[in-house]
């Protein structure tokens, strides 16, 4: 497998704190990572030092051989636009917008296909995702479920590299969480590598690898393999991503 | 304050004391400006036109100015104000929602766009979706445009030559004027074999000026500056009526139909030697010269002493009128006056025209600074307040320039709407505007015709407008996507 995700050294402090120390490790073409820890164990931070959202002190993180850390803010934002998805905790869409509006914005900023193409790509996905129905109504209107579902759409739109979540079920009950999970365990399947920070036991045993951050440093990593929908297979994977936490003080 | 057990009216009470406490010094303090600076900025229309003094009108609409001022402020803020009580701590505190709630639908229109860049369907967006928020800076815009617009084109008014019909006068090329003195009837004969003779002289009006004691309202004298002669008032604008074309017939200058209380087709009592005759009054003109006392007559009033004549000569070339003017002068010598009409205009109307323009040179520098502020005071907030969209827009790949970019377009499109209907009111309202304060300021003007430079009004001052606010807006949201995202996000 070829490596998309290159972090070496990555260190971020807040004033005299030190939140990340000396971080490094790779994510491959169509990988699927979880990263787990305690609350203020830098997980979060890392997700954003990684995404080019915030800037490490000092180490580098390479996109396909390219420091994203040392881009002139055109260029980054580029990236973030064309090569990388994001979805968070909240749906973090614009209140203006209706949903299919919100879907499309990134694909007519990219210009990376024709806006027929990119109406018709935003259908799909909604379609895909089960909020077609709901497709020209006000985000306020809808549900915590719909609007997590209308944010993956959106970080689809222009087929990225890479989607980070951060916590992107973590405003959600069980059921759509689950049903969110499966959404991102489908995209990762086409070949987009995914990279989630969360707490959730369920989410992070659909990853690939499970990272475990503690005090700003990895102290271990869990393969679990790739996923697959056979419940048997789903309850081992947990139980061993259960007895891992617990040996990691979690 | 919900949260640690205020009342709502507790908390109303702290904010509405603060902002009483600032509209009404604001609003003491502009009137006392205002009233400070009014005195410099008519000094030489008084001088000119003479002091009409502070009528009760002008005084009560003053204090009624700064009173609504202050009325609509704090009623403003108490409208704000009353949203605390149907705010719960939930809201603010755990859903993270705004003061403003929105009833209104967003529209599922920016998908249908087929070329419109990315960048521009976000301005119109926010700017047509939530175009109340931007109400303050667009009506800034408005007023600044017509506060800009108005005095200027009362300016172009003055300097225009057609202004010789508010002074009472008609537009021939030269006037001659031989003033009171014991050899006036001398004078008089010698301008007019001067204009019989003069093989130049293509055609003139002559007029005798005469005193004349009118009977006003409640049977009051009035003293009536008549201009008298078969061309009397021919040249005028009325406002109501025409010219005298009869010995009985009389036109009044606006202010003495004003003072004497009568109008077009009423008739007036005339004093002639002791005696009162009836004059019907024909028209009613607007006159700025002698106080805007002045009448005009078709009889040439014998009877009565004249105070002056005056001669007004085309001459077959006009481009000569000043060097024409100059030989007559010579010739005529003392007590005897001969003017170009520009210049005569010139020398009446100069120290005005020259005030004028101070007063829009004060217009445009007030009118943008008071535009700027309000747009860099609007935009610091609206940017504080839109910190979570600018990171949203962020995230999902809009650069800082692209943000800076989207803040320009929407200021530019606020402006230029607000340009375009603050020239729309001063063509609808402006001209009514400025004949009720040159109603009011006693000038002997009801009813002025502005005459505008198209090339500065449509062109130059929305440009200027423009550029200012475009200036603070790129400076303002310069560090504007330059927030931590990761912090903004996770604050949320």
């Amino acid at each position: 497998m070829k490596t998309l995700l290159q972090v070496s050294n990555l260190c971020k402090s807040y004033g005299d704190t030190r939140i990340l120390n000396d971080i490094s490790f790779k994510v491959d073409e169509g990988e699927f990572v979880a990263i787990m820890g305690r609350s203020g164990s830098g997980k979060s931070t890392l997700l954003y030092n990684i995404s080019a959202m915030d800037n490490p002190n000092s180490g580098e993180v390479l996109l396909c051989d390219e420091n994203i850390c040392t881009l002139h803010d055109d260029k980054i934002s580029e990236i973030r636009l064309k090569r990388m998805g994001f979805i968070f905790q909240h749906s973090y869409l614009l209140t203006n917008l209706s949903v299919r509006d919100n879907i499309v914005l990134p694909g007519f900023k990219a210009k990376l296909a024709s806006r027929e193409e990119v109406n018709e790509r935003a259908d799909m996905l909604m379609e895909k995702t089960g909020i077609i129905n709901v497709a020209g109504h006000d985000i306020k209107k809808i549900s915590g479920g719909q609007l997590q579902r209308a944010a993956i759409c959106r970080a689809l739109i222009n087929q990225p590299d890479i989607l980070f979540g951060d916590e992107p079920t973590g405003a959600l009950n069980s059921s759509a969480s689950a049903e969110v999970m499966d959404i991102i365990n489908d995209i990762n399947a086409q070949g987009t590598s995914v990279i989630i920070v969360t707490h959730d036991i369920k989410s992070a045993a659909r990853a690939d690898r499970v990272i475990f951050l503690m005090d700003g440093i990895i102290s271990d990593e869990l393969m679990l393999g790739k996923y697959s929908d056979d419940e048997s297979e789903s309850a081992m994977r947990e139980k061993n991503l259960i007895e891992w936490l617990e040996v990691q003080g979690f | 304050m919900k949260a640690i057990g205020l009342r709502t009216i507790d908390i109303t009470g702290i904010y509405i004391y603060k902002y009483r406490i600032l509209a009404a010094t604001g609003a003491i303090a502009g009137w006392i400006i205002a009233l400070m600076m009014s005195g410099a900025a008519s000094r030489h229309i008084s001088a000119t036109f003479g002091n009409a003094g502070l009528s009760g009108i002008s005084i009560l609409l003053s204090v009624l100015t700064a009173a609504i001022v202050y009325l609509l402020t704090v009623y403003y803020c108490k409208s704000q104000l009353k949203k605390i009580k149907n705010f719960t701590v939930i809201d603010a505190m755990v859903n993270g929602k705004s003061f403003h709630k929105s009833k209104k639908s967003v529209k599922d229109a920016l998908h249908k766009s087929k070329r419109l860049p990315a960048d521009v369907l976000m301005s119109i967006r926010e700017v047509t979706s939530t175009f109340k928020s931007w109400i303050i800076v667009f009506s800034s815009v408005v007023i600044c445009t017509m506060l800009i617009m108005i005095p200027f084109d009362l300016l172009g008014t003055f300097k225009d030559p057609e202004f010789i019909t508010y002074m009472g006068s008609s537009k021939e090329d030269i006037l001659i004027e031989a003033e009171n003195g014991e050899d006036l009837e001398e004078s008089y004969s010698k301008i007019k074999t001067l204009v019989e003779n003069d093989s130049e002289v293509k055609s003139y009006n002559e007029y005798k000026r005469v005193r004349l004691q009118a009977e006003g309202a409640d049977e009051e004298q009035v003293n009536l500056h008549t201009d008298t002669g078969k061309s009397a008032g021919v040249d005028l604008k009325y406002l109501s009526g025409m010219h005298p074309l009869r010995n009985d017939e009389i036109a009044l200058s606006y202010l003495n139909a004003e003072k004497t209380a009568k109008t077009t087709g009423d008739s007036i009592s005339i004093l002639i030697e002791g005696e009162k005759q009836e004059f019907k009054i024909t028209g009613i003109y607007q006159d700025v010269t002698s106080g805007g006392y002045t009448a005009k007559a078709f009889y040439d009033f014998p009877e009565a002493e004249a105070e002056k004549y005056i001669f007004s000569v085309d001459i077959d070339d006009p481009h000569y009128a000043e060097q024409k003017a100059d030989e007559w002068t010579a010739f005529l010598g003392a007590g005897i006056t001969a003017n170009p009409m520009e210049e005569f205009i010139n020398q009446t109307l100069g120290a005005v025209t020259d005030q004028l323009e101070s007063i829009v040179l004060a217009a445009i520098i007030t009118g943008l600074f008071i535009t700027i502020l309000i747009s860099v005071l609007f935009l610091k907030l609206h940017l504080a307040k839109q910190i979570h969209h600018i990171a949203a827009l962020r995230v999902i790949g809009f650069s800082k320039k692209d943000i800076k970019r989207q803040y320009m377009m929407k200021m530019g499109m606020i402006t230029g709407f607000g340009i375009i209907l603050g020239i729309i009111l001063t063509k609808a309202a402006g001209e009514r505007i400025v004949s009720l304060a040159l109603a009011i300021s006693g000038l002997g003007i009801k009813q002025v015709e502005l005459v505008s430079n198209p090339l500065i009004s449509y062109i130059l001052f929305p440009a200027l407008i423009l550029a200012g606010i475009l200036t603070v807006t790129a400076a303002a949201v310069r560090k504007s996507g330059d927030h931590n995202m990761m912090e903004v996000i996770r604050r949320k």
